[in-house]
């Protein structure tokens, strides 16, 4: 099932960001959506692929 | 939600026969009426108008699909890109997700090649990686003994030719 997991942005430099999972950080792509700290956003294959408003 | 714009899908057909499979997941968890899961299966099946938006039915695939599609440089999603996500790039967004959440099982959502052993109304047996298993037929038509398929869930996917095969790791 391709579903995407939520996590939150804790800093943003580029089109990398890195994204925490409930405790679990990991650097992901961050070039297809416009994101800033703090946001809320799904991620699927280390690609953030929606904010979550 | 900011999105960003979900390139259109050519061949819906077939991008509904690697996404019904989990249909029930997404019925399971609200997402999706069940009725219009039968309907899209229905549409796919007898060849119908494909009359719904499957871009929000399905958002994350046809978002991983639209990544792929602009990696191709394509403006649309093609049978190639669909192809290219379910069978090579799916199975590392499926690991992805598990090392982020280790709990979710993902050996039914993995997309594999199978080989047809046997073929009776209600069932088709095959051999996968991980096994031998009866899947059901709903995509089947046309498939015969001896061909390789892809599988998703309990369903036959579609014929898949060698080239494919040799690309996907299992």
């Amino acid at each position: 099932m391709c579903f995407a997991i939520k996590g939150r942005v804790i800093s943003v430099k580029g089109k990398k960001a890195i994204v925490d999972f409930e405790g679990i950080r990991k650097n992901v792509n961050a070039e297809f959506v416009k994101i800033k700290k703090g946001d809320e956003v799904l991620v699927f294959n280390n690609i953030i692929i929606e904010r979550c408003v | 939600m900011n999105d960003f714009k979900t390139l259109p899908i050519k061949d819906k057909p077939l991008f509904l026969r690697y996404a019904i499979p989990c249909g029930e997941v997404l019925v399971k968890r609200g997402e999706l009426e069940r009725q219009t899961l039968l309907s899209l299966n229905e549409a796919t099946r007898e060849k119908l108008e494909i009359d719904y938006p499957i871009e929000k039915i399905f958002p994350v695939a046809s978002k991983m699909c639209t990544i792929i599609a602009r990696q191709m440089g394509k403006r649309e999603i093609d049978a190639e890109v669909i192809r290219r996500y379910f069978l090579i790039e799916h199975e590392k967004a499926i690991k992805w997700r598990q090392k982020v959440r280790p709990e979710l099982k993902i050996e039914e959502c993995l997309v594999y090649p199978a080989r047809v052993l046997r073929i009776d109304d209600k069932n088709i047996f095959v051999k996968t990686p991980l096994g031998e298993k009866f899947l059901r037929p709903d995509f089947a038509k046309g498939i015969k003994v001896n061909d390789w398929v892809s599988v998703h869930y309990d369903y036959v996917v579609e014929k898949i030719k060698q080239n494919w095969i040799k690309r996907m790791r299992w």
